[in-house]
């Protein structure tokens, strides 16, 4: 049973289907793969995107600020303050008290203070420690102790370029939380002292919100978070959670060394950052994007283009199981035919009427199939034939010297009762027994034949009184070709029997043979009573019916006959045989064709042919 | 089961294909960005006075000339705009955006602070007079401007007058316009340095004639301005300026109302830099009309109002006073100097400006005198050819108030008190002793306007 499933398994229709499936299915699958990634990346890229423009926006709009405030807080380097070209001439001026000094002061900062809407508080603080403030309204008394230790720790001396300050706390003034922008103010009255000497710091805080604000307009996905980071400093400038502003920013601070400026995000256990440099700061615009938020927003597309590919898989599978089979139907008709044949049932014939190439071998099947059961019949025949000849040959073989030495004792014992008759048709008979038994093989000289025949008929004249004469007229060039053995023999036999004995009167038999269209032409022809038309039909049809193995007992006088006729047609083929022609009270004639066998030339073989 | 680890190598295969996980994985190319785009180039800040219009426009085209020839440097220039310019410059230094090439009108003090680089002994050869300490080439003149007096030939010849040689000569032509009606002379101009070419007349007749290096002298405390000869010098100063022949107000006024003055005939004269020849032009393009109609006849009626004459004042003994003063220099920062790459650049930029095709332009469009030594003609009406003609044959002067001796604080502290003193609301006598104090106390001077 486990065996017959194997074979299964191993058919050539199983075989087909898998090598169809993997010749149609795997380039699908993998040209589906490989689209359906294409399609994925390309939808991931335009969502990324989409969103690293709000970046970019964000960015923009943060680097067009800081632009701003470069200029903001260049400004005082330009300003002209009511009595004095410069500043450093209203700081440097020992003339004027320190309130007047602050007036002025306040005046510049004020004007700082309302560049940008987003400017809350604007200070100024000499190295002196004297501070000039102004802030929006309300306005309130700031903590000048808190913001000398703001300035401390973020005074940078020597450094001209403006500088960004994370957000942080503004306890000194307010409760809010604004970044900064700060520059030290150079004292420009000579080239030298424009290089070495401060005339002080400006501090502008911005106010966080100002990056809701852009943040805002973005529309940003739900889930998704924007926050600026400071790089350097490792922490938020601004976080949408307000309470994450100012503090260190974490898990992001592993992936800050990944950032690199030319590329644009990363993707971090398997959440997206998309990041951008605010140009000529080390902050950040970045945008969280949770995996499961851009995972959702394809999730449909993704089942869709599933669904097509695994339906079309299992289309495909259903196209070939049919196509297989119905290509593979022929073959197992084959396949059945040949095993019925292996069984041995030779009448199977497969009947399949395509014109291909398993039609060919169909047909082949079937040709061959004819052949190998004529073939088989010819030579189970043949067979028997040689079964019969040897059972007759061994019949006949039981102490022949014997035989010939008592025939020969019941001669001589003839002759010397002068009954010379007697003597002759025993030495015919001697003669006939010697040619039958002693000569039994299947090919003999027409000479030997001929012998035979005059042997037999020696004892036929004496037996019917000289009333029948043979004749015999054979050219002398004939007499050396081969015929098969006692061909001739039976038909004389009948001819007496049926057609001279029955008639009264005297008979002849007559033998000729000559060579005809490259055939051996033997007729043996009686004058006897012949045959009734019906008669010889019966006669005719019996030789040419196959039913040669039976052997009808009551009909066995024309035994001989069908052997005859049997053995010619197995031996050289249906081209040669013998025919019956017969006419009512004036013969039959018996017309042998048969191959000339020249036995004067050296022997061929004779399969069987040795002497028994 | 051949089948099953085929359909299990597949499974791999499609799950390695969907999803890759865990690590960073970084990416880019979601929006291509500009920036990347730009190849590595040497930057080059150029910064430049604002104050002329068309200088402006010539430096802009040979910025762009310059880096369409050298694509390995990128020229961000950028000028002063209508500030002035010396601030601009130390607010730059203060900003922290010391630009690389500048335009320097005090190299002296910016080499003393360290602030200058050295420029190539090639660049250096390139022009006349270049700036050097020790042997160091720290600032090369760009071109060179002097002044003279510009007049209206169409009244002068209704008038009969002739160019006057001497000083004397000149004022008997103020008094006979005075006489006709026409205000002789305008002043005015740019506001902070109204005046100043008066000043350098008086101080060339008055001091510098006699003692070229009075300005080291004052430097060493050996002169003064309450000596009597700067007296002498500021009352010249405060009488032409304030004076009968002076158009009302226009001390006041600026260029183009000088301009305006000059086309409507309401003055005759107006003391003043040869680039004012291309203003006048540009806004009263008669001026350079011939006056005279195709056969070289005088036209009967001559339709302009206006047609640019051109004479050196001269002293009291004829000598027409030239004085040679370095228009604008050129200079490369400290830093620049350092950097071999930034160096080799400003110096190909010098080199590109200083080329004769590109130089004649610059020239052409403020109308100025050559600084290099080869000498560089440029088209120019007939009035400017006959100015650089005498120009070159003239005995000329660098000394004057305001080049590389005077202290740079005490410029603008100078014109201030000239400004003062030409409208008469600052007596000479305390002219001169605000003058002396701003000159010593360079650095703790008090610059509050009066």
């Amino acid at each position: 049973m486990i065996k017959r499933k194997r074979q299964h398994y191993q058919s050539l229709f199983v075989k087909s289907v898998a090598a169809l499936i993997l010749i149609g299915i795997v380039p699908l699958l993998i040209m589906g793969i490989s689209i359906y990634s294409a399609y994925m990346d390309s939808l991931r890229q335009t969502l990324l995107s989409n969103m690293y423009r709000s970046a970019l926006y964000v960015g923009k709009n943060a680097a067009d600020l800081f632009q701003e405030m470069e200029e903001t807080t260049k400004y005082l380097y330009n300003y002209n303050i009511t009595e004095y070209d410069y500043l450093y001439e209203l700081m440097e001026d020992d003339t004027i008290t320190q309130a007047r000094r602050e007036a002025l002061m306040s005046d510049v900062l004020r004007d700082i203070l309302y560049m940008n809407q987003h400017i809350d508080h604007v200070f100024f603080i000499t190295p002196g420690g004297e501070q000039y403030s102004v802030m929006r309204p309300p306005e309130v008394m700031v903590k000048e102790e808190e913001m000398g230790r703001f300035h401390e720790e973020n005074f940078l001396e020597g450094h001209k370029q403006m500088r960004l300050l994370p957000t942080h706390d503004t306890s000194y003034y307010s409760d809010v939380s604004d970044f900064t922008v700060t520059r030290n103010i150079m004292n420009t009255r000579t080239i030298q002292s424009a290089d070495e000497q401060e005339l002080g710091t400006l501090y502008i805080d911005v106010s966080a919100d100002y990056f809701d604000g852009i943040i805002n307009e973005t529309d940003l996905e739900d889930g998704c978070r924007m926050y600026v980071i400071d790089r350097k400093e490792k922490v938020f400038v601004y976080s949408q959670e307000k309470e994450n502003i100012g503090t260190g920013i974490g898990k992001l601070e592993d992936y800050l060394p990944e950032m690199e400026e030319d590329k644009q995000y990363i993707k971090a256990d398997g959440n997206y950052f998309i990041y951008r440099l605010i140009p000529g700061t080390d902050w950040l615009v970045t945008e969280e994007i949770p995996a499961f938020n851009l995972e959702n927003s394809y999730q449909e597309i993704q089942t869709n283009i599933l669904i097509i590919i695994g339906f079309s898989v299992i289309l495909l599978m259903i196209i070939y199981f049919f196509y297989s089979k119905m290509m593979n139907k022929p073959i197992r008709t084959l396949k059945d035919a040949m095993e019925q044949i292996q069984d041995g049932n030779l009448d199977t014939r497969v009947t399949i009427k395509s014109n291909d190439e398993v039609g060919f071998l169909a047909k082949g099947l079937n040709q061959m199939t004819e052949n190998l059961q004529n073939h088989i019949q010819q030579v189970y025949i043949a067979e028997i034939r040689q079964r019969d000849a040897e059972i007759e040959a061994l019949k006949t073989q039981i102490q022949p010297h014997y035989l010939y030495n008592t025939l020969d004792v019941i001669r001589m014992t003839a002759i010397t009762n002068d009954d010379n008759v007697t003597a002759e048709m025993i030495d015919s008979l001697s003669g006939q027994l010697k040619y039958l038994i002693g000569n039994a093989r299947d090919m003999v000289t027409l000479q030997a034949e001929i012998d035979s025949i005059r042997n037999y008929f020696k004892i036929i004249r004496i037996r019917y009184e000289n009333r029948f004469e043979l004749e015999i007229n054979i050219e002398e060039n004939l007499l050396g070709l081969e015929v098969p053995q006692l061909i001739i023999q039976p038909v004389v036999e009948n001819a007496v029997k049926y057609g001279l004995k029955p008639k009264s009167g005297t008979g002849v038999i007559a033998v000729n043979a000559r060579e005809e269209d490259g055939c051996l032409e033997i007729t043996v022809m009686d004058n006897g009573v012949g045959m009734e038309p019906e008669r010889l039909k019966t006669v005719q049809e019996r030789l040419e019916s196959p039913e040669t193995v039976k052997h009808p007992k009551s009909k066995r006088a024309s035994l001989g006959l069908k052997n005859v006729y049997d053995r010619i047609k197995l031996m050289f083929g249906d081209t040669y045989g013998l025919e019956i022609s017969s006419f009512e009270n004036i013969g039959t004639m018996v017309k042998y064709r048969l191959p000339i066998i020249d036995g004067t030339e050296p022997a061929k073989e004779n399969p069987g042919g040795e002497n028994v | 089961m051949r089948k099953k680890q085929g359909w299990f190598i597949l499974l791999t295969v499609v799950l390695s294909l969907a999803g890759c996980g865990g690590r960073v994985e970084k990416g880019e190319g979601l929006v291509p960005s500009k920036e990347q785009e730009t190849e590595k180039k040497t930057e080059l800040a150029v910064f430049y006075s604002g104050e002329d219009a068309r200088r402006i426009s010539v430096m802009e085209e040979l910025c762009e000339k310059f880096m369409e020839e050298n694509q390995d440097i990128r020229v961000l220039s950028e000028h002063s705009g209508s500030g002035i310019y010396s601030e601009t410059l130390k607010a730059k230094e203060a900003a922290g955006e010391f630009p690389d090439i500048f335009e320097i009108q005090d190299p002296y003090t910016f080499a003393e602070a360290g602030k200058l680089g050295a420029i190539s002994q090639e660049v250096g050869k390139l022009v006349e007079q270049p700036f050097a300490i020790d042997g160091n080439i720290y600032a090369v003149p760009f071109y060179k401007t002097s002044f003279g007096i510009i007049y209206n030939q169409v009244i002068f010849k209704e008038l009969g007058l002739e160019v006057p040689r001497t000083y004397g000569e000149f004022l008997e032509v103020c008094r006979v316009l005075k006489q006709n009606g026409t205000a002789p002379l305008a002043a005015g101009g740019n506001p902070t340095e109204t005046g100043k070419y008066w000043l350098n007349y008086f101080f060339q007749v008055d001091l510098a004639k006699a003692d070229p290096d009075w300005q080291r002298k004052r430097n060493e405390g050996l002169v003064s301005f309450q000596d009597e000869n700067v007296r002498n010098m500021l009352a010249d100063y405060q009488d032409m300026m304030n004076g009968e022949y002076m158009l009302e107000d226009s001390v006041n006024m600026n260029e183009n109302q000088v301009i305006q003055a000059l086309i409507n005939q309401d003055a005759a004269m107006v003391l003043t830099e040869p680039s004012m020849v291309s203003k006048i032009w540009e806004a009263y393009p008669l001026a350079v009309e011939s006056g005279k109609d195709t056969l070289g006849e005088e036209l009967e009626e001559d339709p302009c109002k206006f047609r640019l004459g051109w004479f050196f004042l001269g002293d009291e003994a004829g000598d027409p006073v030239v004085v040679s003063e370095k228009g604008a220099q050129w200079a490369v920062s400290d830093t620049c100097g350092e950097n071999a790459e930034k160096n080799r650049a400003a110096m190909r930029f010098l080199e590109f400006c200083y080329r004769k095709e590109n130089y004649r332009k610059v020239l052409q469009t403020v109308y100025a005198i050559p600084a290099t030594r080869e000498k560089i003609l440029y088209p120019a009406p007939k009035v400017q050819q006959s100015f650089l003609v005498d120009y070159r044959y003239a005995d000329k002067s660098d000394v004057y108030l305001g080049n590389e001796d005077t202290p740079e604080h005490f410029k603008r502290s100078m014109y201030d008190v000239f400004f003062s003193v030409a409208t008469k609301t600052m007596s000479v006598d305390t002219a001169a002793e605000k003058l002396d104090e701003y000159w010593d106390n360079v650095a703790g001077g008090l610059g509050r306007k009066s």
